[in-house]
């Protein structure tokens, strides 16, 4: 993965958000790093952040199934700051070190999900692949989510490959917050 | 744009939308709110996009301009322009009053058959005072240009930045002021503030958003609360936390985003340094 930081823009500070920034910028603790950079264009945040929460927080998906989707994509497309948070927020929703170590290429998806969860990153992993998304991929996760199911998942997985690419591109820092967490979880153990 | 209107018309927010045309200067004056100078980067919103907003502008409301900078008479085309605003509605042009050529003072006399007022800015009836905050033979220039502006029929307003701890000298300064053709209706005397370069020297009165009138700015950079907002630390690095969009065009963007800016304001807000 591309190193991390220091980030490619000026991140904006509490101090000095736009007016119309300011709900998003924490009242206590950091700010996460894509809404300072967002603020650079401030217009942006009231359309970007009701939309990023509509597609990554709570939905008619449950949570766990959604973060184990956005690590995926985030570590396929070798986002560092995206995998990074979602390894936390994965870990919140209740996804287990091998797990996550499953999702970021470390052993076989097989080994860690059944086979109703692997289908789904198969679809994951198509979405964001590139190219066309084989018909049997599609139907297989049809099968168990319906259709609102695979437009909730394929929209999840593009927004956060769109994510990934910003954050990558831009080479957004994790939070010291973040970076103290990971450490944390990682100094537990081992994900595999 | 309703909205706007009812703003304006409760006065919660100011009739006259600003433009910064750019932001170099020919000066450097010490308390410049954005650092400018001649090698400040000249950010410059060009005359087209001016009057295709200005036209936005008295279609949302907006019942008078005011153009400022940088030095708006460092572009050519300055003179057309502030006419061409004018004939829409009333304008005010702040100049620092140092480049009435006579070429330039015969190009500006048409302002007299249209309703501009040139604001120039003169702090001190004492011209090393004046000069050591704005520049080398500043003061002359200035006392010089008044009265042929006055003489053209161009109506001239007097702006006086001063520190509000030390006004011994205004006294002299209005004297002054009328001895060039202005009278005290057109003196506007105002407290310098801390932003800009001003920060640098330790000058000036705080203004954050409570205490700055909302004012809705345009500049290449974006669109602000005020035009005490649209500042910069160091000549380049934008000052942000009254930036409302970057986007100017069209007028409703930065429109919208103003009115809910305000409407988010507790009720009974009002600026009080009295600097609109």
């Amino acid at each position: 993965m591309a190193r991390v930081g220091p980030a490619r823009i000026r991140l904006v500070d509490s101090i000095d958000a736009p007016i119309l920034a300011r709900p998003w910028f924490a009242t206590e603790g950091e700010t996460s790093p894509i809404i300072r950079a967002l603020a650079q264009v401030p217009e942006l945040l009231p359309a970007t952040m009701p939309f990023l929460g509509a597609v990554l927080g709570a939905s008619a998906i449950d949570l766990r199934t959604k973060e184990l989707v956005i690590l995926r994509v985030s570590s396929v497309r070798g986002c560092c700051y995206c995998v990074g948070a979602h390894r936390l927020a994965a870990a919140d929703a209740g996804v287990t070190a091998r797990e996550s170590g499953a999702l970021c290429g470390q052993l076989p998806l097989e080994e860690a999900f059944g086979e109703a969860t692997v289908e789904l990153l198969r679809l994951v992993d198509e979405t964001v692949g590139g190219g066309d998304v084989p018909d049997r991929v599609v139907a297989a996760v049809r099968r168990r989510l319906g259709d609102h199911g695979v437009v909730e998942v394929v929209l999840l997985a593009a927004t956060t490959l769109m994510l990934n690419r910003f954050c990558t591109t831009l080479r957004l820092p994790l939070t010291a917050t973040s970076t103290a967490r990971l450490a944390e979880l990682d100094a537990v153990g081992s994900p595999v | 744009m309703t909205a706007l209107r009812e703003l304006i018309a409760e006065g919660r927010v100011g009739r006259r939308l600003w433009f910064y045309t750019n932001y170099h200067c020919n000066l450097a004056c010490s308390y410049c709110l954005t650092s400018s100078s001649p090698r400040a980067p000249r950010r410059v919103l060009g005359a087209e996009r001016i009057e295709r907003l200005a036209d936005e502008a008295v279609e949302a409301g907006f019942t008078c301009f005011g153009i400022t900078g940088g030095e708006p008479l460092l572009n050519p085309w300055l003179p057309e322009l502030a006419t061409a605003v004018a004939r829409r509605a009333p304008l005010v042009l702040l100049t620092n009053g140092t480049l009435f050529t006579r070429r330039l003072l015969d190009r500006v006399a048409p302002f007299a058959d249209h309703p501009i007022e040139v604001q120039i800015s003169l702090d001190s009836a004492d011209p090393a005072e004046n000069d050591a905050m704005r520049g080398p033979e500043n003061h002359r220039k200035v006392v010089e240009a008044i009265p042929q502006l006055v003489a053209r029929g161009v109506t001239v307003r007097v702006a006086t930045t001063l520190d509000p701890d030390d006004a011994s000298d205004l006294p002299r300064l209005c004297e002054l002021h009328r001895s060039l053709g202005v009278d005290d209706h057109h003196h506007i005397v105002r407290p310098i503030v801390s932003r800009g370069r001003a920060v640098e020297h330790g000058y000036g009165l705080a203004a954050h958003q409570p205490e700055l009138f909302p004012e809705l700015t345009l500049t290449a950079d974006g669109a602000f609360w005020s035009p005490f907002g649209a500042t910069s630390r160091d000549g380049k690095s934008l000052d942000t936390e009254l930036l409302l969009t970057r986007q100017i065009e069209p007028l409703h963007r930065p429109v919208d985003a103003f009115v809910a800016a305000v409407s988010g304001l507790p009720s009974g807000n009002d600026a009080n340094l009295g600097i609109r």
